[in-house]
């Protein structure tokens, strides 16, 4: 008997930032769905080749490619595969994304979006703006401590990081570099110099900016400094929940789970990345933005105060309530599939 | 109440300013009830004053084909709170499709709009300019 069907559509870019939040989600959403679902993939842009995950999973989804006959390529697609569910790694609000969105309407699909839980307004705002999107999961951290919500047409679920089995090993004494830019990399650099030598950090990179370590040894690769390159998901929260600080660039993803982790978070400014206007005010106590080395000297007192005396918080109990979020949200994922109504009562415009 | 001049750039700020109703308006193509929500206070497009009328017949040629419009807000710039009016401009991106086909559309302009409370929890539009980008 053949398994019920999920298309999946996701993007991937390089420019002008590497953007991978919104693959990676769907990966980690798709890792516990592949055994009982048939899942398709439909990504705008380039395949991360050397993601870990999508290595894993990869043999295990069809793969569409597209011409550029792109809205009668997804219509085919969509009549051949008759998904359960047209699933959006993020709100498809411009280009391939929007185009995907709309032919999904025009078929009748059961379309279910995921984005970031942006405060208490994303609950109402997203189901407004985007009304042909028929659920939302929204991925965040809730003002309470709470590890979500249902309300209706929306799942609030906590931010898809893998919890230390156990905790954290040993004491929460390091700074995390998330390096995978080389811009963030060398804000990192720049945040290392200004931190007492002995100061143990994490520094995480793709493979490209490993000869770069070497020409930055002022401030990178010192004694106590690990470089990682492109760890596993376990490895890499094994390393923010022993991080005091996380130096990160600004997209949702790398913030929300640095404070998931436990670490407070500089963010450099990228391009299309976020601002802290989509900061949820619980999370603004715990979220710097710089964009160059003056701002950095402003934000020294903070990383000061967060390297000598860390908060605790609000979310330190999240791993105990959710030890597996990705596998949670996969859970509550299902049930939003499942309120699909029956085929006969579908909506299916003509198009 | 948190006004548009206290508020970031986040899609928050849609509820905070009169923004909201007039970009809703606009996406159904209502195009009375968005000539009757701005009434009679001063249009600008594109560096030339638009009289109501031809406001609505400017929307309606250019916009009654498409389908799905979308404005997207994309940044905002508060400019201050005078006297009670609040003045923002907003980077719009306007996307729509072609009936009948799968073409898609965008046009990036720049919103300037002053507005007022009007002590319901609302605010009141006392200007609206649109500008090319």
């Amino acid at each position: 008997m053949s398994l019920p069907r999920l298309v999946f559509v996701t993007y991937f870019r390089l420019v002008p930032t590497t953007q991978i939040g919104v693959f990676k989600r769907c990966m980690r959403l798709i890792q516990h769905l592949v055994d009982d679902f048939e899942i398709h993939l439909v990504n705008f842009g380039p395949l991360p080749e050397r993601d870990a995950m999508f290595s894993a999973l990869r043999s295990r989804m069809k793969i569409w490619e597209f011409s550029e006959d792109l809205g009668n390529d997804i219509a085919r697609m969509l009549d051949e595969v008759q998904p359960e569910a047209v699933i959006f790694g993020e709100t498809p609000l411009r280009g391939s994304m929007r185009l995907a969105h709309r032919v999904a309407g025009m078929r009748g699909a059961w379309q279910i979006c995921i984005d970031n839980y942006y405060g208490d307004y994303a609950g109402s705002f997203f189901p407004t703006e985007w009304p042909r999107i028929d659920r939302w999961m929204l991925l965040g951290l809730m003002a309470d401590g709470r590890a979500g919500m249902s309300n209706g047409n929306v799942e609030i679920v906590p931010p898809l990081v893998r919890f230390p089995p156990g905790g954290a090993e040993g004491p929460r004494d390091r700074v995390a570099i998330l390096g995978y830019d080389k811009q963030t990399l060398l804000m990192g650099a720049l945040l290392l110099r200004r931190l007492p030598p002995g100061q143990l950090a994490d520094i995480i990179v793709s493979p490209e900016w490993e000869s770069l370590i070497g020409k930055q040894r002022g401030s990178l690769g010192r004694p106590g400094h690990r470089v990682m390159v492109l760890p596993k998901d376990e490895d890499l929260s094994r390393a923010l929940s022993s991080a005091r600080v996380v130096m990160g660039k600004a997209g949702y993803q790398q913030v929300v789970e640095s404070v998931a982790l436990g670490a407070p978070i500089v963010c450099q400014i990228c391009g299309g990345g976020i601002d802290m206007g989509l900061i949820a005010p619980q999370m603004k106590p715990y979220v710097r933005f710089v964009a160059d080395e003056k701002d950095l000297e402003r934000v020294m007192f903070d990383v000061a105060g967060w390297l000598l005396d860390p908060p605790r918080l609000p979310w330190a109990g999240l791993g105990a309530q959710v030890p597996d979020p990705a596998a949670h949200a996969a859970g509550r994922l299902r049930e939003l599939i499942a309120q699909r109504p029956a085929p006969s009562s579908t909506r299916r415009a003509a198009g | 109440m948190t006004s548009q001049a206290d508020a970031g750039d986040g899609p928050e700020l849609l509820r905070l300013t009169a923004l909201g109703p007039l970009k809703a308006l606009f996406q159904a193509k209502r195009w009375s009830e968005l000539e009757a929500a701005v009434g009679d206070v001063p249009v600008w497009a594109f560096d030339r004053p638009l009289p109501p009328r031809e406001c609505r017949r400017f929307l309606a040629e250019l916009f009654d084909p498409a389908v799905d419009l979308h404005v997207l807000v994309t940044a905002h710039r508060a400019r201050g709170n005078q006297g009670g009016e609040v003045r923002s401009s907003f980077r719009c991106c306007v996307v729509w499709g072609e009936a009948g086909s799968w073409e898609e559309h965008e046009m990036e302009l720049d919103l300037h709009l002053g507005s007022k409370p009007d002590g319901a929890g609302m605010f009141r539009v006392c200007y609206l300019g649109v500008s090319g980008r």
